[in-house]
């Protein structure tokens, strides 16, 4: 609740609100700086908020290890020693979390061909993140956040982790929160996704909501700003060519729309990038959407 | 059937795995035992240069020289050294894994304290070994008799050790490593805190904290209580040296507590630094 957290000269995260329910896969997006990690590692333990409480079924997760037992958290940041083996990681994380699935680490130690008898220090970036990533799907914990998950994965290897991430989810349901530049690659996966941008939420709601809540209006210039005008419509962008213009709008469009414009949904990404670009531009910290105040009942982990 | 539909189908029909198994001990256990492993290694590379140059190397010059002689030689002192740098190195190392294992803050206090203490123990029973089986080392057959490989506690080299006070040296030695120990495992937490302009202060303050502290005392009027309290505190009798033991392990039993509460003060709200390996 009211999440800050500040460094010297700059407030990563701005009074942040959240809540994130049980078995349900999110997309924390934002840009470089955006304040995920911040997030995510204060959520995670690993730093402190300078304001604000996380909290884990009404109990505070700041140092309360028995709470923390149900989250995991992966990221390109590496948490073990450099030295130590792959397989040694997984036993640590049995050790740590209890109830290690151990089939699958080897089911998927075999389909990602990773070596688990060399030291960690020793493996290519990809097959650090592989280690990481076989360690995070297999800990027995309700929550799990991954920071940059295929951060030098190869294409192949990113399809077989994004698959085996949906078969794991649907043999065990669980609470996923990745953070991830690639929206394209995620966007199929997750049910919710989170904007965040300059320390703020700037949008929490369904990825299917999401999907279809932008707009490109293209056209001839006069035409689309008359009907941009008499329909006020948020406009997020525009791009202009010679006597062709169109125009990124938010939010549902008129029943009605002239047949010589032509009107494509924005996808995640391009709605992403255009929703960000706008706040920048407005140059103010955005407005908590009415979606970001949805609040379940069955929350389990709040900020 | 869109993919957040179909995900919101597949909920509730899989059985979840088992409750969590309490592992409160377990992940503990495994650093601890990760530990001792790491410090019987770098023991075993300490005692090997130790030995190398205290023992190894005065035997060569006496047998270069053709000489029969007699070697004497401090462990004290750089077993203490050697536990500072050990405490001050690997006291960083564990914390990131130990926060990724889902330690609390005070849970990695409690194993920095419970190495503090191990490690320590462990330093002194090795010294001891040491101390009572090099005695014993005799090298003969070239005119060369090294016999002596004493433990000294004092800087005038007035020797407490002898094979009649083997526990009583082990009890402060043992105190006195848990001291060294103390301060290698803060002085690791305060230089991780510290950036390098800061490191650098605080090496200097190392340096100068002891000059200006002698300043004092000599510009003090109360130089005799100041004697008075330090030979009290330190177990030594006034004016004819005798040493008691107690006193001195209660003053580095003391001194260990204040350093580890200062490391827990430094744990406390201590964050994970974004490297990457």
């Amino acid at each position: 609740m009211n999440l800050t957290k500040r460094y010297k000269r700059k407030t990563a995260l701005d009074a942040i609100t959240l809540t994130l329910h049980p078995e349900t896969i999110y997309a924390l997006l934002g840009n470089n700086g955006a304040g995920k990690s911040t997030l995510l590692n204060i959520i995670n333990n690993r730093i402190f908020a300078s304001e604000g409480t996380v909290n884990l079924n009404g109990q505070p997760l700041m140092n309360n290890s028995a709470a923390l037992r149900h989250l995991y958290m992966m990221s390109e940041d590496n948490m073990f020693p450099a030295n130590m083996k792959v397989r040694e990681i997984f036993t640590l994380s049995d050790a740590a979390y209890g109830d290690f699935d151990w089939d699958l680490a080897n089911q998927l130690i075999e389909d990602f061909e990773l070596p688990v008898t060399i030291s960690f220090k020793k493996l290519s970036t990809g097959y650090r993140t592989i280690a990481k990533l076989v360690a995070a799907l297999c800990v027995n914990v309700d929550y799990i956040f991954l920071d940059e998950p295929v951060l030098g994965l190869d294409a192949n290897h990113r399809d077989m982790f994004y698959q085996r991430l949906m078969e794991t989810y649907t043999a065990r349901p669980r609470c996923f929160v990745i953070s991830t530049h690639l929206i394209e690659e995620i966007t199929s996966l997750v049910e919710q996704v989170i904007l965040i941008e300059k320390g703020h939420i700037l949008t929490q709601t369904d990825a299917e909501t999401l999907t279809h809540a932008g707009h490109a209006i293209s056209g001839e210039r006069g035409t689309v700003d008359a009907f941009a005008a008499s329909n006020h419509l948020e406009i997020l962008g525009e791009r202009t060519l010679s006597g062709h213009k169109t125009l990124y709008v938010s939010g549902p469009l008129p029943r009605t729309i002239p047949e010589s414009l032509r009107v494509e949904a924005l996808g995640m990404q391009d709605y992403f990038i255009h929703l960000t670009q706008h706040h920048s531009a407005l140059g103010r910290p955005p407005a908590t959407s009415a979606a970001t105040a949805t609040s379940s009942t069955h929350g389990k982990v709040t900020r | 059937m869109s993919s957040t539909t179909a995900l919101s189908a597949l909920k509730g029909t899989q059985p979840a795995r088992s409750t969590h198994t309490p592992r409160h001990f377990g992940a503990m256990t495994y650093f601890m035992v990760r530990s001792l492993i790491r410090e019987l290694y770098s023991l075993g590379i300490f005692y090997v240069i130790y030995l190398f140059c205290t023992v190894a190397i005065p035997i060569a010059m006496i047998l270069a020289q053709g000489m029969r002689s007699t070697g004497r030689t401090d462990i004290i002192i750089p077993s203490f050294i050697y536990l500072c740098v050990f405490a001050g190195m690997s006291g960083t190392v564990d914390f990131k894994t130990q926060v990724q294992s889902s330690f609390s803050r005070l849970q990695i206090f409690a194993f920095l304290a419970i190495r503090t203490v191990t490690s320590s123990f462990l330093l002194a029973t090795t010294t001891l070994l040491l101390v009572w089986i090099v005695p014993f080392t005799k090298v003969s057959g070239a005119g060369v008799i090294f016999q002596e490989l004493g433990v000294s506690l004092y800087a005038d080299g007035g020797r407490y050790m002898d094979s009649g006070n083997l526990g009583k040296m082990f009890l402060v030695s043992w105190a006195l490593f848990l001291v060294a120990a103390a301060i290698g495992t803060m002085a690791g937490l305060v230089l991780e805190k510290l950036g390098g302009f800061g490191k650098l202060v605080f090496f200097a303050g190392c340096i100068a904290a002891p000059i200006l502290l002698f300043q004092l005392y000599t510009l003090s009027s109360a130089k005799d209580q100041i004697n008075a309290f330090f030979l009290r505190i330190l177990g030594i009798e006034w004016p004819h040296l005798a040493f008691h033991m107690w006193p001195l392990i209660g003053t580095l039993v003391v001194l260990s507590a204040v350093l580890l509460g200062i490391t827990y003060l430094l744990n406390r709200r201590r964050e994970v630094k974004r490297v990457n390996a």
